[in-house]
């Protein structure tokens, strides 16, 4: 059965109708093409041709024609849209012509990596030319690194790597670096928060050493759709950036369902969990034999939806190998198995986290599932586009869960469908990270005086001179040389606020490696007496060694999982800028946040029912940070006409509901703020919402919300009021037992409190 | 808190880390003392400063005779050299024309192992021979600003130079410095001529014997030096980074001793080592372990009849059972790669005899008989016999994959052995 059949059945069942609140025909849009353009290498146009393209879409052509007039671009268009083109055709028609020059590409993951390089090679293949295209990563073999750092003429690497094993050494890749006419980018939008802010200050490197050696290359980056590429290219690449976003590549024909769950228990506001009525779809795709993909917002859901789909498909009398989870901390060997299987067709459904919405290779897919919203426009837009690469019709149906974004979007298509993608954000300046660069860059090349690194010369000179208080730059005439015996890059890592993973090891196998978690996340995951789920076995860890980033693990077999608590301390530290709002005053600041996973929930699998608890002995945590807080007058329970003891429900009400609709506004991961309500605030005494960002020092998300305070709130009141419930519930407020049982109506009479206008209080 | 070193002391503060009043007070202390320059290194260590003050670098030069004895042997020795020796122990060719008065031995000392453009090597000694004797120039950095005016010096001092001689220098010492003059962007060509790294020649040599062979540790061993004061290498860094802030270099006149030792044991050991290769028949090496491993390098080399020679000198009087086995395992290979069938066979029999259960001698012996001596009976014999000890092996349970393998092999073997016999006894 074809999708299409799919999709006129779908339309017949008005049992699964019943439910839609949005069903979006987007009709089959045709290729529109530019041509070749005439200063082509007639080289490389033959050898285009002879790999079958025998024209270029209008973007492509736009983007090699920027290319070659010499600028600096940025590439913006969906998924299989052919945007590789956009960069490799200027580089090889540079190659062509002078086999000394260099590019060098980058990719935020080693899959994909590779993923380049084969496609690469097959380009260059009908090329007649020397062209040397390699990998260098971890996995590079040290026997065939002497011979990339000579001859490779692409060079495809990832921003770690770059980081740690080749900035470092540069003067080894000196025929790189003096030759180096391009940097591609790929995955752009991928490069977000803090790892963003993190490549940022990498390329500020990259570009320094490139400076030394007299080279100034061209940058070349491609996005997904999101709301703002050119600004964010602009602040990654720090160089004016030209856009090319007029695709030109064709669509078939795509059927976007938006569908929310039927409500189980309308008092208490729980629908059918999204994660059954996923499994229902998904396995409807599975009987028909259509491949599809299932995303998941969470490791554990990826991890409890594989374990009922697999269940699912041996019920149909199908072997359980046709399933398959996807997600981060699987091994890499794992991985590559899992993409190759779906390419050739061995596996009809995969479950993966957002680590599938980049663009590794998996071949076509017909369905796209996502079980929640995850999160934002743009990467909703990006796992849709996994379903009907090509120019088949495709399905994607979104299943709401009961969290209030999910409830909000649901009941809102128009907000989804109209709305621009969000706009991503990233700080280079972030002082933290900034100096981590700092440093790297001064082992890499001494700073001169007056010499600026991000912002200007002073905060430049001001943060070598706090680095040579610490001893670990010196100061010597007018540099600031590297003065430890140590390898900066080393202890800094691009990804997590923390360096190195947690790795974890199987102990019934002699301590076999199963996964790894971030250091970071491992007081949540790996406490001890957790339960990890991995390709849907379960574990119980039984020791987390957190000096020796050591998780041990047993199999067992138990009904449950668990989940973790934490509790938070918070202080001010700084405000840096305030503004009043009606009665209220917004600010935002440097804070101190104190955390500690405190206990551990047991809830069982199908009914979700918590089950048991038990309690987490790890130290407390301290951080420094950004956030922007809210706080209201000491008589806003007078004001509010209700009690006080209902404002401290109303505040973490409240709370609940900003988290939930903070990330759509400033375009990050739900993990990359957290909120939190106080009946008195540390340094005002006054009740107050506190939003602060879970990364040392902030990358960015608090000044944004503090500009966007107003879309903020608006966002929160109109899914607070338009959520049917009486008196909150998971999808607004938070769930009244935890909030109370007037949470909702005073969260709503808060909200409008820190507007400007604020309108009637009782309303 | 708008200042960036504030707010990075405050964002990054440790408890116990020396803040504020304390820090100014110890800032001040320093100031004083390094302008006072009571300790500093021209004042501690004879020497001079070359170039200006302010752009200058530091250097303690020495010249010793010939007859200088280092551990015993005199630095002079290695004028002797030929260079088919540095070839034979350097696996390298292109040494034959080593000439020990165009040679320059270099070791630096470094502000950290961890490589990478941010270690400095502060301290670099370059050797080579005068009319005078053994000119030994330490150079040494007073601060960053240093490298540069040295790294030219040194520039000239490599110019007429056309070998390196040096312990590691090949992945330590010679990229480090290469690093260092490109970011100082001063040509740096001495990485193209012959380099004879000392490192890997003790390792062919001793290392049989001496096991690590840390230039330490062969230093003690060979040329018989007990050094005295001396300071442990993985502290070096430390101390020159203490001086960089106190301006106090006594503590570094210890590192200046180790660095001069390891330059003239480097001299001493490469006198040494050719010194026992000239003499005739292997003489030089005492050792039967060294004699081993005279022989081995010989065999790497495919130098099959000085294998012979020099093997068969270890197995008259050698009766240490893992080093006469090897030997022998050689001298079966050298014979027959020179064709030199009855000494294979006597060599491959001797080895039969003394270690019933070398199954690969059985098998090239059996080889030997079945093809070359044409002895099918013996041929026979020694297959039969490693079959039974195989089974035994088998029925014990050792080994199983392996020994099961070879068995199969020897019965087969076996089989056409005897189908062979039976073919030649039968009258035609």
């Amino acid at each position: 059965m074809n999708v299409s059949q799919i999709v006129d059945r779908l339309k017949a069942d008005p049992q699964f109708r019943q439910n839609l609140t949005s069903w979006k025909t987007m009709p089959a849009r045709p290729a529109r093409y530019g041509g070749f353009p005439k200063e082509l290498h007639p080289k490389l146009v033959e050898g285009l041709k002879a790999r079958g393209i025998n024209d270029l879409y209008t973007h492509q052509h736009d983007a090699v024609e920027a290319v070659l007039q010499g600028g600096d671009v940025c590439v913006v268009t969906p998924t299989a849209s052919g945007k590789t083109l956009c960069y490799n055709i200027p580089v090889l028609h540079t190659l062509v012509g002078d086999p000394n020059a260099r590019a060098l590409y980058l990719f935020p993951t080693k899959a994909l990596s590779q993923d380049q390089v084969a496609e690469l090679q097959n380009t260059v293949s009908t090329l007649d030319v020397k062209i040397g295209t390699y990998t260098f990563d971890g996995d590079t073999p040290a026997s065939a690194r002497k011979a990339i750092r000579n001859s490779g003429h692409i060079v495809v690497t990832n921003p770690d790597m770059l980081h740690t094993g080749i900035l470092p050494h540069h003067t080894i890749w000196m025929k790189l670096f003096e030759n180096l006419e391009y940097v591609v980018i790929d995955e752009l939008h991928h490069y977000r928060g803090v790892f963003g802010s993190h490549l940022a200050n990498v390329l500020r490197r990259l570009k320094r050493i490139c400076a030394f050696y007299g080279a100034n290359p061209k940058f070349i980056c491609c996005s997904a759709t999101i709301n703002n590429p050119k600004e964010m290219a602009e602040r990654i690449v720090e160089k004016p950036m030209r856009l090319i976003d007029n695709n030109g590549a064709p669509q078939g024909e795509r059927h976007f369902l938006f569908y929310n769950p039927p409500v189980v228990n309308a008092e208490l506001g729980i629908r059918q969990s999204s994660v059954k009525e996923a499994t229902r779809i998904a396995r409807q795709m599975l009987q028909r034999n259509v491949q599809s993909i299932i995303f998941a917002r969470s490791r554990l859901r990826v991890e409890i939806l594989t374990t009922y789909l697999k269940e699912e498909v041996r019920r149909l009398g199908k072997s359980d190998k046709l399933v398959c989870g996807y997600r981060g901390g699987y091994l890499p060997t794992e991985r590559r198995a899992i993409e190759r299987g779906l390419r050739n067709g061995e596996i009809m459904a995969v479950v993966s986290t957002n680590a599938l919405e980049l663009g590794i290779d998996i071949g076509s897919l017909d369905v796209s599932i996502m079980t929640g919203y995850s999160g934002s426009i743009a990467s909703t837009w990006q796992q849709a586009g996994r379903a009907g690469r090509r120019s088949s019709v495709s399905l994607v149906v979104l299943i709401a869960s009961s969290a209030p974004l999910d409830q909000y979007i649901i009941s809102h298509p128009e907000y989804f469908f109209d709305q621009s993608p969000e706009s991503a954000t990233v700080d280079p300046n972030n002082l933290i990270i900034m100096t981590s660069h700092i440093k790297c860059a001064a082992f890499e090349i001494p700073f001169k005086e007056g010499e600026i690194f991000g912002i200007d010369s002073v905060s430049t000179s001001e943060i070598l001179d706090y680095l040579a208080d610490q001893r670990v730059l010196r100061k010597s005439r007018d540099k600031w040389h590297w003065s430890a015996d140590t390898y900066p890059a080393e202890d800094i890592s691009l990804r997590t606020a923390a360096p190195g993973n947690v790795v974890i090891l199987d102990t019934s196998q002699n301590g076999r490696v199963i996964g790894e978690v971030d250091l970071f996340a491992a007081p949540v995951e790996v406490f001890e007496n957790a339960i990890y789920l991995h390709q849907s076995a379960q574990y119980t860890i039984d020791r987390l060694d957190l000096e020796d980033r050591k998780a041990y693990a047993r199999p067992v077999d138990v009904d449950y999982y668990t989940d973790a608590q934490i509790k938070v301390d918070l202080k001010v530290i700084d405000a840096f800028r305030e503004e009043h709002v009606g009665e209220a005053i917004k600010r935002t600041g440097e804070l101190s946040v104190t955390w500690l996973p405190s206990i551990y929930k047991k809830i069982k699998f199908g009914t979700h029912e918590n089950v048991g608890w038990g309690e987490i002995h790890l130290p407390e945590s301290t951080m420094h940070t950004m956030g922007y807080w809210i706080e209201f007058p000491e008589n806003a329970a007078d004001q509010l006409e209700i009690k006080q003891t209902e404002l401290s429900e109303a505040l973490s009400g409240l709370a609940n509901t900003l988290r939930q609709v903070a990330p759509v506004q400033v375009m990050c991961d739900p993990t990359d703020i957290r909120a939190q309500g106080m009946l008195r605030a540390p340094f005002s005494e006054k009740p107050a919402i506190y939003l602060y960002e879970t990364y040392p020092g902030g990358v960015g998300f608090s000044e944004k919300l503090f500009t966007h305070h107003h879309r903020l709130f608006e966002a929160a009141i109109s899914l607070v009021s338009g959520c049917s419930c009486k008196e909150g519930c998971p999808s607004c407020t938070g769930p009244s037992l935890e909030v109370g049982a007037h949470g909702k109506r005073g969260a709503l009479r808060l909200a409008k409190m820190a507007l400007d206008n604020p309108g009637q209080p009782g309303a | 808190m708008t200042n960036a070193r504030d707010k990075l002391a405050s964002l990054l503060s440790t408890p116990g880390l020396m803040k504020g009043a304390d820090w100014q007070q110890k800032l001040e202390t320093l100031r004083q003392e390094r302008e006072s320059g009571e300790f500093e290194i021209d004042k501690v260590q004879p020497g001079l400063i070359v170039g200006e003050t302010d752009r200058g670098f530091f250097l303690v030069s020495e010249t010793f005779p010939l007859d200088t004895a280092q551990g015993n042997i005199d630095l002079g020795a290695v004028l002797n050299v030929c260079g088919d020796h540095i070839a034979l122990s350097s696996s390298d060719d292109a040494l034959k024309a080593f000439d020990p008065r165009k040679a320059l031995f270099i070791d630096t000392e470094t502000s950290g192992l961890a490589g990478g453009t941010g270690t400095v090597a502060f301290l670099v000694g370059v050797g080579y021979f005068t009319e005078d004797g053994f000119r030994l120039d330490q150079c040494f950095m007073r601060d960053f600003d240093d490298e540069e005016p040295m790294l030219e010096y040194l520039a000239e001092v490599f110019k007429d130079k056309e070998a390196v001689v040096s312990y590691n220098g090949k992945s330590f010492d010679l990229p480090l410095l290469r690093t260092r003059f490109i970011q100082n962007r001063i040509p740096f060509r001495l990485d193209s001529g012959m380099h004879f790294d000392l490192l890997h020649a003790a390792r062919r040599f001793w290392k049989r014997r001496l096991g690590a062979c840390n230039l330490g540790n062969v230093e003690r061993e060979i040329l018989g030096i007990e050094r005295h004061g001396d300071v442990p290498s993985y502290m070096i860094p430390q101390l020159w980074f203490d001086y960089l802030r106190s301006r106090d270099a006594r503590p570094l006149t210890g590192v200046l001793y180790h660095h001069k030792m390891d330059i003239l044991s480097l001299v001493a050991l490469a006198g040494w080592l050719s010194q026992c290769l000239c003499q005739p028949n292997g003489e030089g090496f005492t050792h039967t372990e060294d004699k081993f491993s005279l022989v081995k390098v010989f065999f790497n080399q495919k130098r099959y009849q000085d294998v012979i020679v020099h093997g068969e000198r270890i197995i008259a009087d050698e009766r240490d059972t893992g080093l006469r086995r090897e030997c022998l395992e050689m001298l079966a290979i050298a014979s027959k790669r020179l064709n030199d069938f009855p000494r294979m066979q006597d060599i491959l029999t001797l080895m039969v005899t003394e270690y019933p259960s070398d199954l690969n001698a059985r098998w090239e012996l059996a080889k030997h008989y079945e093809h070359r001596a044409r002895n099918l009976a013996e041929a026979e014999r020694i297959c039969s016999e490693a079959i039974s000890q195989l089974e035994t092996r088998i029925a014990l349970g050792r080994a199983l994959g392996v020994s099961e393998s070879m068995l199969a092999s020897f019965e087969h073997r076996l089989a056409r052995i005897r189908s062979k016999m039976k073919r030649l006894s039968s009258p035609e």
